[in-house]
């Protein structure tokens, strides 16, 4: 089955990545895709599907804080800060 | 120089630790121009930390020197994960196995070359360029963990840690003759491990030998609250002469004929120490390359969005927000990176969601229940541990046919079951050859043991 030209432009766009600079990516998608009918086309209508290992359920520790990072440490980081806040280009404009 | 025979010579104090912390330092320093295996040294930090530090024979790794892949966190220390999107990047997070492993006594010595985010079967697809195999550096030293397995083959260090989502440990360390574990899933925490597919990856030692991994695993192993998917400890332990199940798919695979040859010496050699040998089967083992390149890019197409541009690494300044992560993400991820990223996007996306993803996770299923079944009737299940041994660097361009050089190793990741490595004998070519020894959940210590008495029985 080939994906359709369509389909691969909203990829591109839902994963954030540039289509224009798709540098043979389109081909490999489509041949990946292809391998996959070898599991698509079977009935496994009755299978549970497995997300985990049996034996690993998912616990939440207790609502206390632990040692965490702090925010003038995590700014340090960021390409562009005023200190305070991340920058980023604007991205509401007109007058409100 | 394995973990034993540095504890006797820091016992005797034949060595102090600072020695061989430049020892390390010295074999890195003669070989990295060929070798390529290490992203950032920190020999001088190590040094520093081995003068403050005297031999505790209490400590199982007292004074070790380690190498640990770049997508394990140490705080403070760069981290890249082998690619560009993180750029100067240091860690404000110390991952729970590299904190235990420091209050066992090692020391880190250096984060190591992979295959970027840990996707990749030969360490080529860095950003850094590709490592090379000290074996022969006109080969691959396997991957994702390349660096790690390049390293101890190398005496960079004397065991490391890596990463093993499809294999990613054991592969390597077949391919440059040592030995490695991947663990049950959830007994290792992944807490400050750069998540590729969490509901698989698991942070694996590889050493000289299956003692080493042993000690390094238990030192780091254990129930951690940082990691919802953490698991306490809980030994299984399996009888001295296991009976053993080698499956009878394997003869429908593309695996190299002198692998399966040296496969039944390893079977004569198990019987020789008394194992018995009986055939199993597990009929999909066939479309676990398939199953695996649905889910693990479903997952990792989800776990790398946070690679914006805005919080940390790599910015590609535009105007307009959406187009500034567009070439950040562009820029900054390497071709295998994108191929995940967009079939995994494709497999979660509407109206594909049940055809790929949900139909994978159900194969998942399946073949987990094969081999739990499988595993019900036979303590151990034996295989090599890849269809090839380490090949040419440059030679596999198709990224299908690097895809299924995870054949063999993929179905445990799978199953979260554990699997050894260890070196049995060479190929031809004088390659070394790995065989793969693989148990019920929580049975890696016995594995372990076991993949031991073949090492020493040589």
């Amino acid at each position: 089955m080939s994906v359709e030209k369509k389909d691969l432009k909203r990829i591109f766009e839902l994963s954030k990545l540039d289509h224009t600079k798709s540098d043979g990516l389109e081909k490999d998608i489509e041949r990946l895709v292809e391998s996959f009918s070898q599991i698509r086309n079977i009935d496994l209508k009755d299978c549970e599907p497995m997300v985990l290992p049996k034996w690993c359920i998912l616990r939440y520790r207790k609502d206390e804080p632990l040692d965490g990072v702090k925010k003038s440490d995590a700014l340090s980081q960021a390409p562009k800060t005023d200190g305070t806040f991340y920058i980023v280009p604007k991205i509401i404009s007109g007058e409100p | 120089m394995n973990i034993s025979e540095a504890r006797n010579l820091l016992k005797s104090k034949s060595i102090s630790p600072v020695e061989l912390v430049e020892e390390c330092e010295k074999n890195w320093k003669n070989q990295e121009h060929d070798l390529n295996a290490v992203i950032t040294p920190m020999f001088e930090r190590a040094k520093e930390i081995a003068k403050k530090t005297v031999f505790d024979e209490s400590k199982p790794l007292s004074c070790i020197p380690y190498a640990v892949k770049d997508n394990i966190c140490i705080k403070g220390e760069k981290l890249t994960c082998g690619s560009r999107i993180l750029g100067e990047y240091r860690s404000l997070f110390e991952s729970t196995a590299t904190w235990r492993l420091a209050n066992a006594g090692a020391i880190a010595v250096c984060k190591t070359n992979m295959d970027e985010f840990a996707m990749g079967s030969s360490g080529e697809y860095s950003a850094f360029g590709p490592t090379h195999n000290p074996l022969d550096k006109e080969l691959v030293p396997g991957g994702s963990s390349s660096g790690s397995s390049a390293a101890v083959a190398a005496g960079y260090s004397i065991f490391s840690l890596g990463s093993d989502t499809g294999g990613s440990v054991r592969q390597p360390a077949a391919f440059c003759g040592l030995s490695a574990i991947r663990p049950t899933y959830g007994t290792v925490s992944r807490y400050g491990l750069v998540a590729f597919t969490s509901s698989i990856d698991q942070i694996g030692p590889m050493a000289k030998n299956s003692f080493d991994s042993l000690t390094v695993l238990k030192a780091m192993r254990g129930l951690d609250e940082k990691d919802s998917t953490s698991v306490a400890w809980s030994p299984v332990e399996l009888p001295e002469k296991p009976v053993i199940g080698i499956p009878k798919e394997l003869l429908e695979l593309d695996i190299d004929p002198e692998i399966m040859a040296m496969l039944q010496e390893c079977k004569k050699r198990l019987e020789g120490i008394g194992a018995r040998f009986i055939e199993v089967s597990i009929p999909n083992l066939k479309h676990s390359v398939a199953t695996y390149q649905l889910i693990t890019p479903s997952e990792c197409s989800a776990n790398l969005s946070r690679f914006d541009g805005v919080r940390y690494g790599l910015q590609v300044e535009d105007p307009e927000l959406g187009n500034q992560y567009k070439k950040t993400r562009s820029d900054g991820f390497g071709a295998e990176v994108k191929r995940r990223i967009l079939i995994g996007t494709y497999a979660l996306s509407e109206g594909f969601y049940d055809a790929y993803y949900l139909q994978a996770c159900k194969m998942r299923a399946k073949i987990a229940a094969e081999l739990y079944s499988a595993l019900s009737k036979v303590d151990v299940i034996l295989t090599p541990t890849a269809p090839t041994t380490a090949f040419e660097i440059g030679s596999i361009q198709d990224p299908l046919k690097m895809h299924a050089c995870d054949l063999l190793t993929i179905p445990q990741g799978l199953a979260g079951i554990p699997a050894v490595t260890f070196p049995f004998g060479k190929d031809s070519k004088g390659r070394p050859i790995g065989m793969q020894l693989s148990g019920p959940a929580f049975s890696d210590d016995s594995l372990a043991m076991l993949a031991g008495k073949i090492e020493e029985a040589r």
